[in-house]
């Protein structure tokens, strides 16, 4: 009972970060109809960059989080005009290839830049355990879960609140209407590429110093995210998150009574099964 | 009675119609001269054999992609897998059933054919990007099952000591031999998107791709067509893997990854969908670009990337969008300046 | 030959057919008329195939079809244009003809790919048809213009010369002469009477003298319920028709 707790705890904790590294990701996707398979790739630049600032100016980790994920908050709106904004209107198969490329600009980008070799972000929660009865809590796991909240909350109230917020929605319900309603399709875009770009940052950020840096550390992490995505409901935070702590707690208690190493087959399975029987995810806008 | 315009429209779709065959012909007929010439060149040289080999079975892996994607417009980034499962389909059942090379070929091709059927069924009524997606779902699902079913599939150690065929009592090792074989293979491969592209089914999956309502409503088949595509596809993706297998001897999961798969879908894209020739090139580059890249190697994937975006953004369609390889599809459109249909054929 | 009976759609809470039941016989011209929303266009797709009715059931030639997929009926013999023209765009008008003349061959695929001697000549067949085909709807001199550059009249005309070459029995025309003027409106008529000898016709339209002048019976929709069924002058004259129509959208060539 207790193991089938402990596992649950955990799967709970590692929930918020599969939330807060696939809602970029639904973002793009349900805003600007953009399959990005460079996803992976913010998440592990994020935690490449934090490490530069701790590393090199001695910034602190909650400062270096939040500056990550401005600086890569602000090359993810640079995308939008560079690249995407010209595939706009032409299908899902050149962005699918355009991110795909973008990918391997960044991943290789970031070995060039960082190498290759394994290196580790420093958080003064690594190592520190919380232990609630005979549970043991990770700390840098139990501040992921708390600033995944928070992160998630902010971008809620972003979206429902404010003017930008507002024409996000409305560009993700219909991009004609939207421009003929006065949304400046191009900032907007912009912005949902900011905000993506920061928040995926910010998961790396967070989850990384629990594992060890490696240029390729992105790549399961996008993949996943998009199995998340898919089961919570494409543009839907909620969805989103719930998936996230869904497919979470999933993926511990497989990996605790199951074989390890089944995760893999197991999202996507249930994603496959998802496209196939309920398209819309948990609460998807529909495919 | 014809009037003489109808009668000068005759003419010119007549005409271009033979002039199309006979270009088609030519291209073909020059690409399987490079093929065969190509061991005469550099036969005694093992490395530079390998690399040819391994260009073709890029070229046969991107032209079975070609009638997926091309020809029936379903994307599909889970041709390494099927690749993958012919491989080891053939390694496994010429080991256990004694079968050699022939059987397992055999046995691959009717393997990923099925498993493409049953996989496709559910899958391939999905729309735009969710295809995509789900193929790539089933790639990583299908190579994590290689990897991990290991009583079956012996793990990541892999698949050893797979035999090399034998044809007429002689025994095929890589080398010039092999390279031939590969070739014959390849050679079928597109003669077969060839003649589907001159006849009955050719047109039905271009009137597929064209409109889909109106197809319906003519009578074709659209959905059993997809799926027959697309298995069709895996199965000439599984054949090829089967011939990979015995030629390198052993196999282990990792090489079917997703790289492998979008690597391919690149090339299709490169070479400009459902171009035959286009694709061939376009497969031809990919493969031996980066082998005279080593200078730059150390920025091969970054370069590679850029490429793929600036495909994107100003190469849509492809080597078959340029003037001297786009063609048209059947009896020919008339081309307008600039654009053209994307050729079936070179 | 075409059996529609308590024929039912609903598009969440909007009626679209409303318990329409008629039939067409074999060899008849039948004109299918109503306001505009009336349901007439619903009508071509559930009986097409392209849509599932809600309820009631679909007869073509005492085969129940009702629910079965598009492509399915039309390999039974029916065939239909699109009321927004869904030609193959980048296709020569030849092409357009020729494969749906292609998808009848008796030939299979495998045998086509094989080159086997009586599918090529099948093939070849299929060429003459096809001119044939476009001669009959006067667009043999146009056989090489890619259709998407063809004017809008001669784009109707290669809608119904790609229905005729899947050699239906039935064919649903759905508003042939929509933006057309007299004297190619005059043409259709013309080919449509050309077609009877050969082929039932079941047309939408909401050009009259297309329809006084070439149905054999007028089936009146409004709101998607039957309320009218009879020979031209009859309805013409019927009171409901009238009333339907100075209701909802004026024909001014209905009353006159």
């Amino acid at each position: 009972m207790q193991e089938f707790l402990q596992h649950l705890v955990n799967g709970l904790l590692t929930g918020g970060g599969f939330a807060l590294a696939a809602l970029g990701l639904t973002l793009i996707f349900g805003v600007l109809n953009i399959v990005n398979f460079a996803h992976g790739a913010f998440y592990a630049l994020g935690a490449y960059v934090a490490l530069s600032l701790m590393g090199r100016t001695g910034l602190g980790y909650f400062v270096a989080l939040v500056v990550a994920m401005v600086v890569v908050g602000a090359f993810a709106s640079a995308l939008d005009p560079l690249i995407f904004r010209r595939l706009r209107g032409k299908g899902e198969l050149p962005t699918i290839i355009a991110s795909m490329g973008l990918s391997l600009i960044m991943v290789d980008g970031i070995r060039l830049l960082w190498g290759a070799a394994p290196q580790y972000l420093e958080s003064p929660y690594v190592t520190k355990v919380i232990r609630l009865g005979s549970i043991i809590i990770n700390g840098q796991l139990a501040l992921v879960f708390v600033v995944a909240l928070l992160l998630v909350l902010a971008l809620y109230l972003f979206i429902e609140k404010t003017w930008m917020g507002l024409q996000i929605r409305m560009l993700a319900q219909d991009e004609v209407a939207a421009q003929l309603m006065g949304v400046n399709i191009h900032r907007t875009a912009a912005a949902t590429w900011a905000i993506s770009g920061a928040l995926t940052a910010a998961a790396g950020v967070l989850v990384l110093p629990v594992f060890a840096l490696n240029p390729f550390v992105g790549d399961s992490a996008g993949l996943t995210s998009f199995a998340v995505v898919i089961f919570g409901g494409v543009g839907s935070v909620l969805g989103t998150v719930l998936a996230g702590f869904v497919l979470a707690i999933g993926q511990s208690l497989a990996e605790g009574y199951l074989l390890s190493g089944i995760t893999e087959i197991v999202a996507f399975t249930l994603m496959i099964l998802v496209l196939i029987l309920r398209p819309k995810g948990l609460l998807g806008k529909g495919a | 009675m014809q009037t003489t315009v109808a009668q000068d429209a005759k003419s010119a779709i007549d005409e271009r119609a033979r002039k199309n065959t006979r270009s088609s012909l030519i291209a073909v007929a020059v690409l399987a001269l490079v093929m065969f010439a190509v061991p005469v060149f550099v036969g005694d040289s093992p490395y530079l054999m390998q690399v040819a080999v391994t260009t073709l079975f890029f070229a046969a892996l991107a032209q079975s992609l070609n009638l997926s994607m091309g020809f029936a417009g379903v994307v599909s980034f889970a041709q390494a897998a099927f690749y993958g499962i012919g491989a080891y389909t053939s390694a496994l059942v010429a080991l256990h059933f004694g079968v050699g090379f022939w059987g397992g070929f055999i046995a691959a091709i009717l393997m990923t054919f099925v498993l493409a059927v049953i996989l496709g069924l559910p899958t391939l009524r999905l729309g735009g990007p969710y295809l995509a997606i789900a193929t790539i779902g089933l790639q990583v699902i299908i190579q994590s099952v290689l990897l991990r079913w290991t009583s079956l599939t012996k793990g990541p150690a892999g698949i050893n000591n797979i035999v090399a065929p034998t044809l007429f009592g002689m025994q095929i090792r890589q080398g010039v031999s092999y390279y031939l074989m590969v070739a014959v293979w390849l050679m079928v491969i597109i003669v077969l998107l060839y003649r589907i592209s001159r006849t009955r089914l050719g047109y039905e999956l271009l009137a597929t791709r064209e409109a889909e309502g109106a197809a319906l409503a003519i009578g074709v088949p659209v959905s059993r067509l997809r799926i027959a595509i697309f298995a069709l596809s895996a199965a000439l993706a599984g054949g090829t893997g089967s011939l990979y297998a015995h030629y390198i001897g052993s196999i282990d999961p990792y090489v079917f990854d997703l790289t492998l798969s979008a690597t391919v879908l690149v090339m299709v894209l490169l070479g400009g969908r459902a171009s035959i020739i286009g694709v061939t090139i376009g497969a031809a580059i990919l493969t031996l670009l980066p082998e005279y890249l080593q200078a730059v190697s150390n920025y091969r994937m970054v370069l590679y990337g850029a490429g793929m975006v600036l495909l994107t953004l100003f190469f849509p369609k492809g080597l078959a969008g340029l003037a001297i390889l786009r063609r048209s599809f059947g009896r020919g459109a008339r081309k307008e300046q600039g654009e053209g249909v994307a050729g079936v054929d070179a | 030959m075409l059996e529609v009976v308590n024929l039912t759609k609903h598009f969440g809470g909007v009626r679209a057919l409303d318990d329409v039941t008629f039939s067409v016989s074999s060899g008849e011209v039948v004109g299918l008329i109503g306001p505009n929303g009336a349901g007439k266009t619903t009508c071509f797709n559930v009986i097409a195939g392209a849509l599932k009715p809600t309820a009631g059931t679909v007869k073509f030639a005492w085969t129940d079809v009702t629910g079965w997929s598009a492509d399915r009926i039309s390999r039974l013999g029916v065939a239909r244009t699109f009321q927004n023209i869904a030609m193959f765009p980048e296709l020569t008008v030849w092409d357009n003809v020729y494969a749906a003349a292609v998808t009848r061959m008796k030939a299979g695929y495998l045998q086509c790919v094989l080159g086997l001697p009586w599918a090529r000549s099948e093939a070849r067949a299929l060429e003459s048809v096809v001119w044939d085909t476009l001669a009959l709807v006067g667009l043999a001199e146009e056989a090489d213009t890619i259709s998407s550059q063809l004017p809008y009249g001669y784009q109707r005309r290669l809608e119904i010369a790609r229905a005729l070459a899947t050699r239906p029995r039935l064919i649903l025309l759905d508003e042939p002469v929509a933006g057309m003027n007299a004297s190619e409106t005059a043409d259709i008529m013309e080919l449509i009477r050309k077609l009877r000898s050969e082929h039932t016709v079941l047309v939408i339209e909401h050009d009259m003298s297309l329809v006084m002048g070439v149905c054999d019976r007028v089936i009146v929709l409004d709101n998607g319920k039957k309320i009218a069924d009879g020979e031209p002058d009859a309805v013409q004259r019927d009171e409901r028709v009238i009333q339907a129509y100075l209701g909802g959208d004026i024909d001014a060539e209905l009353i006159a």
